[in-house]
C-alpha cells in the first residue's frame, strides 16, 4: 500500500507544487473585493430583534426565478472543468434552471474542498509516510495507519477532481449565494447548506466583503428552513432544534432566538422518526434534551408542540419515516473526505 | 531506469506543468490585505509587505498605533477622571455611563464595559446550557457510582453554576438591545489598548455576536479594524495574537480572520516559526509548531524558507524579546471572550 501511496503522493505533490509556484509567479491583478464596500445594508435600529422566535418574511415568490429544469438543454457532462462551465451554469441558474443551479452548487462545493485539501494534504501525507515505524507502539502504529488511510482518501479525492477543479473561478468561494441560488430552485441539500451558514463552522466564506449577505440571510433562512422541513428533510429538523435550543452558536440561531417551546416541537418531531431503544446512548441523549426542554414548559405548551409534531410527521414525513439525522448530520457536503 | 519509472516521472512533470499554469491563472490579486483597495496608504503598505516581508511593514503600523494611543491619552488622563463604579455594580444601571466615558476615550471605562459585557454574555450562555449539561452528567453518573470523568464534569458544572450565581445580580435585566453593545464595546476597548479585547475581537466567531443580523455593518468594521489591531498586539509581543495569525494564514482558523489574511503558506510558516521561537523545546506546543513548519515548508522554495526564518527571527527580536516564553497553553480568543467566566 505504501508504494502505491507514494506514487499518488508524488503526483499530487507535483500538482500542488506546480499550483503554488504558478500562483507565486502570476502577475499582479487588480483587487476584486471592494465592489460591495458601499452596499446598502439597511437600518440596524429599525430592525431590532427581541430575543423571541419570529418568522422572517418569506422570500418574495414573485422574485424567484421559475423552475425551468424540464425545458432546459442538457447539462455539460459530469467532470467538465468548472472553469469552462461556471458562467454557463450560473447564467442558466439565474434564469431559473434548477438542475443547473444544483450542479453549480455541487461542483463549487467540491472545488472548494479541493482547494482546501491541495494546500495541505500532500505535505501531511509525506509527513505521515516519513513517520518511523521502528520501535513504535501498537497504539502509535494504529494512529499512523488511520492518518495514512485518511490521507489516501483525500489524495484520491484530489486526483479524481483535478480536472473538474483545476483553475476553478474564485467565485466558488462564495458558497452562501451559490447555495441560496440552488435553494431558491428547490434543492434541499443546498437549503440545508445555506441555512447552516454555507461554510466550515457556519461562518460564510466571503462575508467580510459582503455584509449584505447577512441581511439577505435574515430574510430568507427561516422560510427556506420551513419549506425544507415540509419536504420531509430530517437534517433541517435537527438544524432547527439546535438553533432554537441555543447551545451552539449559529447564524440560524441568530434568526430564531432561543425558544424552549419551539425546541421541544422540533425535538419531538425528531424523536418520532427514531425507534425506541433505551440502550442506545444517542437516543438517551435525545430524550434527555426533550426532558430538559419540557421542564421549562406548561402542559399546554407541551401538548401544542406534540400536536404540531405529530401532524408534521404525518404530513411531511409519510414517505421518509426514519430519521437518520437525530444525533449527527453534515451540511455542505462536497462528496469528498 | 525501467520504462515504467520513466513514464511516472514524465507524468509527474506534465502534471506539475499543467498545475503551474493553473496556479498562475488562479493566483489571488497581489497585495490581498482587504483594506488595501479602500485606502491608498494601506495599499502601499500591503504591496510593501509582499515585497519586504512582515517585519519590515510592522514599523509604519507601529507608528500609526503609537500616535493613536497618544491621542487617546490626551483625551483621557486617568488622574482627572472619576473613579469607575464599584465592581459588581449592576451593569444595566451603569452601561450608559461606561459607554459615554468609553466614547470619550476613557480606556479604563472601555475595558470595564468590555469585561462586564463579556461576563454577562458568558453567563447568559451558561444559563442556557447548564440545565441540559446537568441532566446529561447526572444521567451518566447516578449517585453511588461516581467515575473520575463524571467527577470532573460535576466539578466543572459546579464552577460554572457558581460563576452564574455570583454574576446574576451584576447581569440582571439586560435585554437584547443591551447585549447588542457587546461587539462595539469589544472593538472600542481593543482600540483603546485592551489586549484581551483585541484577541477576543480579532479571533471572534461571528455567530457569537448578539445582534449581528441586525447590524451587518459590524462585519465592515471588522474588515477595517481587525488587521490593525492584530498588528498592534503583535508589536506588544502578544503570543495569543501570533497564534491567531498562524492559524489564519494556515487556513485553520474558526473565525473571520482568514477572510482578511487569506491562506498563505509563507506567512503561515513565518508565524509558526515565530511561535516555535518562543516555545521551550520538547513541549507539546513545540511539537505542534514543528509539524506546522514541516507541512508549510513543503510548499516553499529554500529561498522562501530562509526569508521566512529571517522574518520570524526579526519579529521575535523586535517585539517578543521582553515577552515571557510560552510555558503553558496560550489563551485562545474564545477564552478572551469569556469575561471572568471559568471557561470550558
Amino acid at each position: 500500500m505504501r508504494r502505491h501511496l507514494w506514487v499518488v503522493v508524488a503526483i499530487i505533490a507535483a500538482l500542488a507544487a506546480g499550483w503554488w509556484l504558478g500562483r507565486n509567479a502570476a502577475p499582479a491583478r487588480s483587487s476584486m473585493v471592494a465592489e460591495n464596500a458601499n452596499a446598502d445594508i439597511g437600518s440596524p435600529s429599525a430592525n431590532a430583534r427581541p430575543n423571541a422566535p419570529r418568522r422572517a418574511a418569506v422570500h418574495a415568490q414573485s422574485e424567484l426565478p421559475t423552475n425551468m429544469a424540464s425545458a432546459s438543454k442538457p447539462l455539460p457532462p459530469p467532470g467538465t472543468p468548472l472553469k469552462q462551465t461556471f458562467e454557463e451554469l450560473k447564467a442558466r441558474a439565474d434564469a431559473g434552471d434548477a438542475e443547473a443551479a444544483s450542479r453549480l452548487f455541487r461542483d463549487a462545493q467540491r472545488c472548494r474542498r479541493f482547494r482546501e485539501l491541495i494546500r495541505r494534504t500532500p505535505q501531511m501525507a509525506k509527513r505521515w509516510l516519513d513517520e518511523k515505524s521502528d520501535g513504535a507502539t501498537a497504539e502509535a502504529l494504529k494512529i499512523t495507519d488511520a492518518f495514512l488511510g485518511m490521507a489516501q482518501s483525500q489524495l484520491e479525492f484530489l486526483r479524481s477532481n483535478a480536472a473538474l477543479c483545476s483553475d476553478a473561478p474564485e467565485q466558488v468561494d462564495s458558497s452562501l449565494p451559490l447555495a441560496l441560488l440552488a435553494a431558491q430552485l428547490g434543492d434541499s441539500a443546498a437549503a440545508n447548506c445555506y441555512v447552516g451558514g454555507a461554510d466550515t463552522f457556519g461562518i460564510p466564506s466571503g462575508v467580510v466583503d459582503h455584509p449584505e449577505w447577512l441581511s439577505e440571510y435574515k430574510q430568507n433562512a427561516l422560510a427556506y428552513a420551513d419549506a425544507t422541513v415540509e419536504k420531509g428533510d430530517w437534517t433541517m429538523v435537527s438544524q432547527l432544534a439546535l438553533a432554537y435550543e441555543g447551545n451552539v452558536p449559529s447564524l440560524l440561531g441568530q434568526v430564531t432566538g432561543i425558544d424552549a417551546a419551539m425546541t421541544y416541537r422540533y425535538l419531538t418531531l425528531s424523536r418520532l422518526g427514531v425507534q425506541d431503544n433505551s440502550s442506545d446512548k444517542t437516543i438517551r441523549y435525545l430524550d434527555m434534551r426533550l426532558k430538559t426542554m419540557a421542564e421549562n414548559l406548561t402542559d399546554e405548551q407541551k401538548l401544542a408542540a406534540e400536536d404540531w409534531a405529530r401532524n408534521a410527521y404525518q404530513s411531511y414525513f409519510a414517505n421518509n419515516r426514519k430519521n437518520p439525522a437525530y444525533n449527527s448530520f453534515t451540511v455542505c457536503q462536497s462528496g469528498g473526505p | 531506469m525501467p520504462r515504467q519509472s520513466i513514464a511516472i516521472v514524465l507524468c509527474v512533470l506534465a502534471i506539475a506543468a499543467i498545475a503551474f499554469y493553473g496556479g498562475r491563472r488562479s493566483a489571488p490579486a497581489q497585495g490581498t490585505l482587504p483594506q488595501a483597495e479602500a485606502d491608498a496608504e494601506k495599499a502601499a503598505i500591503s504591496a510593501k509587505e509582499k515585497k519586504e516581508g512582515m517585519a519590515a511593514v510592522v514599523k509604519p503600523r507601529l507608528a500609526a498605533t503609537a500616535s493613536g494611543r497618544m491621542l487617546d491619552s490626551a483625551v483621557s488622563n486617568p488622574s482627572e477622571r472619576a473613579p469607575l463604579p464599584p465592581a459588581n455594580t449592576q451593569l444595566k444601571s451603569i452601561l450608559a455611563e461606561l459607554k459615554a466615558r468609553a466614547d470619550a476615550g476613557d480606556a479604563e471605562a472601555a475595558s470595564r464595559l468590555f469585561k462586564d459585557m463579556q461576563t454577562c454574555a458568558q453567563m447568559q450562555r451558561l444559563n442556557q446550557m447548564l440545565p441540559a449539561m446537568s441532566n446529561r452528567v447526572l444521567a451518566d453518573a447516578p449517585p453511588g457510582a461516581p467515575a473520575p470523568r463524571s467527577e470532573r464534569m460535576l466539578d466543572f458544572l459546579q464552577r460554572n453554576l457558581d460563576f452564574s450565581k455570583n454574576n446574576a445580580a451584576m447581569c440582571a435585566d439586560l435585554g437584547a438591545a443591551d447585549m447588542a453593545e457587546l461587539v462595539p464595546a469589544t472593538l472600542q476597548a481593543a482600540q483603546l489598548g485592551d489586549a484581551e479585547a483585541a484577541n477576543c475581537y480579532v479571533g471572534a466567531n461571528l455567530n457569537n455576536w448578539p445582534g449581528l443580523l441586525d447590524n451587518p455593518q459590524w462585519v465592515q468594521d471588522y474588515k477595517s479594524n481587525a488587521l490593525n489591531l492584530a498588528n498592534g498586539a503583535l508589536q506588544q509581543g502578544d503570543w495569543s495574537m501570533a497564534m491567531l495569525m498562524a492559524q489564519a494564514y494556515g487556513g485553520s482558523s474558526r473565525n473571520m480572520l482568514n477572510q482578511l489574511t487569506g491562506s498563505d503558506p509563507t506567512q503561515a510558516y513565518t508565524y509558526a516559526k515565530l511561535m516555535s521561537l518562543g516555545q521551550p523545546t520538547g513541549t507539546q506546543q513545540s511539537q505542534r509548531s514543528t509539524n506546522a513548519l514541516s507541512n508549510f515548508s513543503g510548499q516553499l522554495t529554500p529561498d522562501q524558507i530562509q526569508a521566512a526564518d529571517q522574518q520570524a527571527q526579526q519579529m521575535y527580536q523586535q517585539f517578543f524579546n521582553n515577552t515571557p516564553r510560552q510555558t503553558g497553553q496560550i489563551a485562545s480568543a474564545n477564552q478572551a471572550c469569556q469575561g471572568s467566566g471559568p471557561g470550558f
